[in-house]
């Protein structure tokens, strides 16, 4: 079951779309800053884009930050919301539980592929923004590559640890937002509503994070850790928020995913 | 399973998995009732000694100043997230951390080195880090600098007991401070110190009348150990642009701009002798009751007054215009009450404080024909 919507997914159009489009926007950012050599004042843009040009191979990670808070979470809730509104919308639901597998296995195997979907984005994000960083930023040695957000010169092994604890949690960041597309997929017929409805979740979370009145609620909010692997680059790495965050997106995923299977268990499909 | 039972399986679930941060909030800590006099000793005994941790302090106080000030503002008005390594008063590393970067500042027997990660500057300067008058900064919010500062001059019998708690997953014992000073805008300062050293770990600082703290600072992860010499050492990254920085002299900025004398004492309180100099600046006070006071030139006193009228929550006095953000509160004098000067009055006083300083210094004829003469 998990190997059909694994190949189902990867034969879609639409997700080489989706990916070529998250790499698109951190290509034009790094075109940007290459001709014009205006970078953010330090504060403001996404992290670490202040100090892309004084060395390019930090934009893999400026990549990761500038897609982070819109546009990767974005296309997991089209690709989640899709799961099974689409299949509903499809007409093909019905032909799908006709197989010998049980529903919340299928919710799982969707679950999955979505979340195959978002390492596959995230690891392209970082390989294309390493790429286009070192041709249009800066080439130097990878070996002084890489100042710490502290201060320290961080080895080549040092760099590639934190790299990919960055891409396993920024994938495993974006599960809330899988979980939530993939239970309002189970709620309606229509893959556009489960989409909007779990983008409006994002959207609600991060406006809360502005608030200074929400702040008792903020530390509970999906959106809360998710920048928090520039943790990682600091000296000593600093893992607080990194265990907060993945224990809160834990939890938004089982409660989600368990809602999803309360109300697909027995669901009446018509369509 | 039915839909309504699965349905309730994952309702019970999701209100159990809610429910834990507030159990643990509510859970006792085992120990007997703490004695605050005791333990104001204790949290006495405790200063200097070493220890790290992540802590986050959020004020609530929109101070109405920009521009040079704005560092000041943002400390005491937002949310600020550090990490500490303190070995002892001369060696620590205090990092502002922000979802951008960070900046770290050092004090090392070495000089101050600061270091902006997103401008990839490197800043030393000689000396220690600390001076008699300076601006505030991040590290002033952590909990054991904050406590010694508001607690230095408390008495056992300003302090009572407050309910222990765990702060940072550590059992943590609470003081209040209630400060004996009618003239006080600060109404409690409650401390709560680590129970295995003594450390301050969690501090809230509330104005009279308020309904919640205007300043709260804690840690979120504690450890009462001296820090590695690792993570204290600082080497300029290659690449890195490095500056020589020059201290910024605070009392002679102050000094420019004020152009009385202040008087030997105000509300009972002798001048402080940190400010050394004859004119200028005045401070006064004990403990967590402060009060500066500065004559301002007339543009600058006009200027000011101008600013103030518009700010929010500025009220018109007697004894001039003031304004009041939490526990801070600033009064800018009428020339005409107070011997032709306009003094710039500001601290932790409340309103009656504030028009009591005003009317001790129209009262202080001798250091009005000073400020004429300056």
């Amino acid at each position: 079951m998990i190997r059909v919507e694994l190949v189902k997914l990867l034969r879609r159009r639409r997700t080489w779309i989706a990916v070529g489009l998250l790499n698109l926007l951190p290509t034009i950012v790094a075109v940007l800053l290459a001709v014009t050599g205006i970078a953010p004042r330090p504060g403001q843009g996404p992290a670490f884009l202040a100090a892309v040009q004084a060395n390019g191979s930090l934009f893999a990670i400026a990549a990761l930050a500038i897609v982070l808070p819109l546009f990767l979470p974005v296309a997991v809730a089209v690709v989640a919301g899709e799961s099974v509104a689409g299949e509903a919308q499809a007409g093909t639901l019905r032909y799908l539980l006709i197989r010998p597998v049980g529903r919340t296995r299928l919710l799982v195997a969707k679950l999955v592929a979505a979340s195959v979907f978002v390492l596959l984005s995230v690891l392209t994000v970082v390989v294309v923004g390493f790429v286009v960083g070192r041709l249009a930023l800066g080439n130097a040695p990878i070996s002084q590559a890489m100042i710490s957000v502290s201060g320290t010169v961080l080895t080549p092994g040092q760099i590639a640890w934190r790299t990919v604890v960055a891409i396993a949690f920024v994938t495993f960041s974006m599960l809330g937002v899988a979980a939530m597309a993939l239970f309002l997929s189970t709620v309606t017929d229509s893959p556009q509503t489960a989409s909007l409805g779990a983008m409006a979740l994002l959207i609600g979370s991060s406006l809360l994070l502005t608030v200074d009145a929400a702040r008792p609620l903020q530390p509970y909010l999906p959106t809360r850790y998710w920048l928090s692997f520039v943790d990682l680059y600091r000296d000593p790495v600093l893992l607080s928020s990194i265990e907060r965050g993945v224990g809160l997106q834990a939890i938004y995923v089982v409660v989600l995913l368990g809602a999803g299977w309360a109300n697909f268990a027995t669901k009446d499909v018509t369509s | 399973m039915s839909r309504p039972w699965r349905w309730s399986v994952v309702l019970g679930g999701s209100v159990a998995l809610a429910a834990v941060p507030l159990v643990l909030a509510v859970l006792p800590v085992p120990g007997a009732p703490n004695d605050a006099a005791a333990l104001l000793s204790r949290i006495d005994a405790a200063r200097g000694r070493p220890y790290e941790g992540y802590a986050e302090s959020t004020g609530y106080l929109a101070l109405p100043v920009s521009g040079d000030f704005s560092s000041v503002t943002d400390l005491l008005g937002d949310r600020t997230q550090l990490r500490v390594w303190w070995a002892d008063d001369h060696t620590w590393r205090v990092d502002t951390l922000s979802p951008f970067g960070e900046d770290s500042l050092r004090s090392l027997p070495t000089g101050t080195w600061q270091w902006d990660f997103e401008d990839d500057r490197a800043t030393v300067t000689s000396g220690d880090a600390d001076e008699p008058v300076r601006m505030p900064r991040a590290g002033d919010l952590l909990a054991p600098q904050l406590a010694a500062r508001l607690l230095s001059e408390a008495t056992p019998e300003e302090v009572s007991s407050l309910p222990s708690r765990r702060v940072a997953g550590r059992p943590a014992d609470g003081l209040r401070l209630r400060p004996r000073d009618p003239d006080s805008s600060i109404a409690e300062v409650d401390v709560w110190a680590d129970r295995a050293s003594g450390i301050p770990v969690t501090v809230e600082v509330s104005a009279a009348g308020a309904s919640r703290p205007g300043l709260t600072t804690t840690f979120l992860d504690f450890s009462p150990t001296r820090p590695a010499a690792a993570d204290l050492s600082f080497s300029p990254p290659p690449g890195a642009r490095i500056r020589t920085g020059a201290r910024p002299d605070l009392v002679a900025s102050l000094q420019r701009f004020a152009v009385g004398t202040p008087p030997a004492s105000l509300l009972g309180y002798p001048r402080q002798p940190f400010v050394p100099f004859e004119q200028g600046v005045g401070l006064y006070g004990r403990g967590v009751t402060q009060v500066a006071v500065a004559a301002l030139p007339g543009g600058r006193a006009a200027e000011l007054r101008d600013q103030l009228q518009v700010a929010i929550g500025a009220t018109k006095l007697p004894e001039g215009i003031t304004v009041s953000v939490g526990p801070l509160g600033l009064l800018l004098t009428d020339p005409d009450v107070t011997g032709g000067r306009s003094w710039l009055v500001t601290g932790t006083l409340t309103s009656a404080g504030l028009a009591g300083v005003a009317h001790e210094l129209a009262a202080d004829a001798s250091a009005v024909q000073h400020g004429v003469g300056s």
